[in-house]
């Protein structure tokens, strides 16, 4: 199964790549390997490259679960450091070559997620406000509804479990295929689909109770 | 209205845009007829379509905003600190190594030290009491006479 989604109502638009669209490398660019070899010789511009391809996409990742925007910030952060770290110990202990940078910082930005969420109540602040906000604006009834509604549904995501939360965050948040996903988590492509599967009917089934009169 | 059981999963696929080849075409074959798989990809798109965060704002943007300088600048002081930290623990064991030599060195300036006592000759050389009755018998007795 391949990532199509055209001419699909309600579907989800998927980039080659994920949704680090801004940082997409020029033609002719050091390849990401390169960056990272590169910085790992003491090349701090190379390391600069390569947090400029990726921090759209990591935002998008610690987004849901960061209460406000500078909090993201910090959570994307710590996730490009630590996987700073990994790249060093990963060249120590003898992979120069073909380091999977981005599919350790995704990774680590998945699982500092989830240790921040830890705190319950750290989740029901930022993003929530912004779709308050925005129904106050209107005050239509069927603003108020929906907005109560994606409410529901977005705390029915934090109440997912583990793996169903990671693979749907990556999915809808980042917009990764779902071999890249699978990639990410260590898992295969069909458990990742399994997965996200399970995760959906659950907000589905959140959806049609919120809308029931 | 549940979806048809074989079709549920390439519905919610089908909704996040990750369906094609044969299973999009049996899906498609499927679909016409089939309302309850219709409005079961309906309530998937839809509370898809709820879980999504709003767009990025322009907050979120400007907290954003810098992030690969501020993490190459946090990267380089954590290698400062690093380096720092190194030539500390170089100095504290050269400071180690100096007092080690001011302890040891005169000792091993020295020489090699004389070899250990047979603990048996040392038995041996101890003090004894003399036998006087034997000295008596071997002690000749002057005779100053008159």
């Amino acid at each position: 199964m391949d990532e199509h989604g055209d001419g699909i109502r309600g579907s989800f638009r998927v980039i080659p790549g994920g949704a680090g669209f801004q940082g997409d490398a020029p033609p002719g660019s050091p390849d990401e390997p390169a960056l990272v070899a590169a910085f790992l010789v003491g090349d701090d511009a190379a390391f600069g490259e390569l947090v400029r391809r990726n921090e759209d996409l990591v935002l998008r990742v610690v987004r849901r679960f960061a209460r406000s925007p500078e909090d993201a910030r910090d959570l994307a952060q710590r996730a490009f450091l630590r996987a700073l770290e990994a790249a060093r110990r990963g060249v120590a202990s003898g992979r120069r070559e073909g380091f999977p940078f981005r599919r350790w910082l995704l990774r680590i930005a998945v699982n500092l997620a989830k240790n921040h969420l830890r705190d319950a109540s750290r989740w029901t602040r930022a993003p929530l406000e912004a779709v308050a906000a925005d129904a106050s604006a209107t005050a239509a009834d069927e603003a108020l509804a929906r907005a109560e509604s994606a409410r529901s549904v977005r705390r029915a995501v934090m109440r997912l479990p583990r793996r169903q939360r990671e693979v749907l965050t990556l999915r809808v948040d980042a917009e990764l295929p779902f071999a890249e996903i699978a990639a990410t988590l260590g898992i295969t492509e069909n458990a990742a689909k399994v997965s996200f599967h399970h995760a959906a009917r659950r907000l589905r089934e959140v959806a049609e109770r919120e809308d029931r009169p | 209205v549940t979806p048809c059981r074989d079709y549920d999963v390439l519905l919610s696929l089908r909704a996040a845009g990750a369906l094609d080849g044969d299973e999009a075409a049996r899906l498609d074959a499927h679909l016409p007829g089939c309302a309850a798989c219709r409005a079961g990809l309906d309530g998937y798109a839809g509370a898809l379509a709820l879980a999504r965060l709003p767009a990025v704002s322009e907050t979120e943007r400007a907290a954003a905003s810098g992030l690969a300088v501020a993490v190459v600048a946090e990267s380089a002081r954590r290698v400062r600190r690093r380096h720092r930290l190194g030539g500390l623990l170089f100095t504290g064991l050269s400071a180690a190594a100096v007092i080690a030599a001011v302890v040891v060195g005169p000792s091993l300036l020295r020489g090699p030290a004389p070899p250990a006592e047979d603990p048996a000759l040392l038995a041996d050389a101890g003090w004894q009491e003399p036998d006087l009755d034997e000295i008596w018998e071997t002690t000749n007795v002057i005779d100053w006479g008159e």
